[in-house]
């Protein structure tokens, strides 16, 4: 488990940002949210690190996500124009 | 009155009003909000007009022996404050922004005004949507329509009570992390979150644009369905929305549950579950069995236990982006717990950020071949405990958050970073009376096999509103 960021550390990053944070006990709580996400990626990423970095680069597009969502429905379906006249 | 297409049907063959129904709708909605503070504005005279303009086409039809146009026509609906109206301002349920006039409107909304739908008003919600509990401390605390001692659940917390109280009989909501399903479950009503790219967002309020979704919450599967076909296709807009060909809804739905697979997960979602929710969860698939379904045990891919925070990721790193502007020069115009929600996206670095997207596709492609090569519709409870007080759970920005907010959304969120449509249907009352909510998920653009499991649980189990809403 990575630590989170801490407070200090944090308050530094909102004032590069210019995104106040009022205190040190508001920094550390954002932290503690952030922290769980960041362990979550880093900890899917050591999982399967058999996603090897070629298809990363080449192949896998998280701008492709609409297009798998589609890719993976029940066969397509034929239009049906009765459909549009439900507006 | 039991359902909009009861109403539908009561005004197409001439049995109703549009304008009684209104006047009613209004009756129940000024009430609604002395007991449960669940809209922002009700628009009574501007409600009352389209009423009477309804009732002149529906009368002029039914002169000239036309199908009245408008799958909607004459019944009143209203949403979460986060939908432009061309003229009217915009609130999110919060005071950082100016009000400011849209100079257009939202694509489900026009596309509800298309259809004939009466616009009664504005419903609160969590301030832009960040908050799953419904407490709003600009606007007031949305509560509970069965106890208002209760969460009403958020973000789109107006909107459940609304249709539960009976004040109207629809409503839209988003979901980003359970914000349709959460307070749909919580107050008793049907919630739909559908696949991710199923409705254009166009003039909605962004919340996290790779995640967000509109979903309609409504008292009976075959509203949904029916909201689901005025809704539902891309506008050519919203780059994200899908052009794939739609079902007709409707006609899909009565198909009942005989040759469906219920997954019922062995790992992870049953972990914490409360003893009422998941004898709850027992009995929904016991009647789901009896009407033809085979319950199929299976184990998900274990990194679900990973998705929330996956999804939180990404959501955080968007919303604080989307409000740095905010947050920079009116950061104190944020109730507390917003400003922290919408400022913790600070502590997740863009490659991190952008490594949650990446995985996303790997991720779904597993879970997706995994699961639904064994079943049709996936089983979860909506919460996993039974619906908390206002009291307990009014944490504002105070160190229990984080672990308040990962309780409720623990069975949500992972069908959020994964795009997939889920439903939460009323699954009976817990023993203080409060409803409970199953959840129930499918593969990408499904949204008729999960209306079909919704129907016949319905059927077999229908909730009935609460008490106090009961004319």
């Amino acid at each position: 488990m990575s630590e989170p960021l801490s407070p200090p550390a944090l308050m530094e990053l909102s004032s590069l940002s210019g995104i106040p944070v009022d205190d040190a006990a508001m920094a550390e709580r954002i932290a503690a949210g952030a922290a769980a996400a960041v362990e979550a990626v880093r900890s899917l990423a050591v999982e399967h690190n058999e996603v090897a970095l070629d298809q990363w680069l080449f192949e896998l597009e998280p701008s492709g996500y609409l297009a798998l969502l589609e890719q993976l429905a029940e066969e397509p379906l034929v239009q049906d124009p009765l459909v549009e006249d439900a507006r | 009155m039991r359902d909009l297409c009861e109403a539908v049907d009561g005004l197409r063959e001439g049995r109703l009003q549009s304008a009684e129904l209104v006047r009613e709708a209004i009756a129940r909605a000024r009430l609604a909000q002395l007991r449960h503070n669940c809209f922002v504005q009700i628009d009574a005279e501007g409600a009352m007009a389209a009423a009477e303009m309804a009732d002149a086409l529906l009368q002029g039809c039914a002169r000239e022996g036309v199908h009245p146009p408008g799958a909607l026509l004459g019944v009143p609906l209203a949403h979460k404050d986060m939908f432009e109206r061309e003229g009217r301002p915009t609130s999110c349920a919060s005071k950082v922004r100016e009000p400011r006039a849209a100079r257009g409107s939202a694509t489900v909304i026009s596309r509800l005004d298309l259809a004939g739908a009466v616009d009664l008003g504005t419903l609160n919600m969590a301030e832009f949507a960040l908050g799953a509990t419904g407490h709003n401390a600009t606007m007031g605390d949305c509560r509970n329509a069965w106890d208002p001692q209760f969460i009403s659940g958020g973000s789109s917390s107006g909107s459940a009570v609304a249709v539960a109280s009976g004040a109207v009989f629809a409503s839209l909501g988003s979901d980003t992390g359970g914000s349709v399903r959460i307070p749909a479950s919580a107050n008793g009503v049907i919630g739909l979150k559908p696949t991710y790219g199923l409705i254009p967002r166009t003039g909605s309020m962004k919340l996290s644009p790779s995640i967000d979704v509109i979903g309609p919450m409504a008292r009976s599967a075959r509203d949904i369905a029916l909201l689901l076909e005025v809704l539902a296709g891309a506008d050519g807009l919203d780059a994200c929305s899908s052009s794939r060909p739609r079902p007709r809804y409707t006609q899909q739905i009565s198909r009942g549950v005989e040759e469906l697979r219920i997954g019922v997960p062995r790992n992870y979602f049953p972990v914490g579950v409360a003893p009422s929710i998941r004898s709850a969860m027992e009995a929904s698939l016991g009647l789901l069995e009896r009407a033809g379904a085979t319950l199929v045990p299976l184990d998900v891919p274990q990194e679900v236990a990973a998705m929330a925070e996956l999804s939180r990721a990404v959501v955080y790193a968007e919303a604080t982006a989307l409000h740095a502007a905010g947050l920079r020069n009116m950061g104190s115009r944020y109730t507390p717990q917003v400003r922290l929600r919408a400022s913790t996206g600070l502590g997740i670095p863009a490659p991190v950020y952008l490594e949650a997207l990446q995985w996303r596709l790997p991720v779904l492609r597993r879970f997706v071949e995994q699961v639904f090569s064994r079943c049709d519709v996936l089983q979860t409870p909506t919460i996993p405990i039974p619906v908390p007080r206002r009291d307990e759970t009014d944490v504002g920005a105070g160190p229990a958050l984080w672990e308040l907010l990962a309780q409720l959304v623990r069975c949500t969120a992972p069908f959020n970073y994964l795009g997939l449509p889920a439903i939460s249907v009323p699954a009976g009352l817990d023993s203080r009376g409060l409803p409970i909510g199953a959840q129930y998920v499918a593969r990408p653009f499904a949204e008729t096999v999960l209306l079909r499991v919704a129907a016949v649980q319905q059927r077999e189990a229908p909730l009935p509103l609460p008490v106090r809403a009961t004319p």
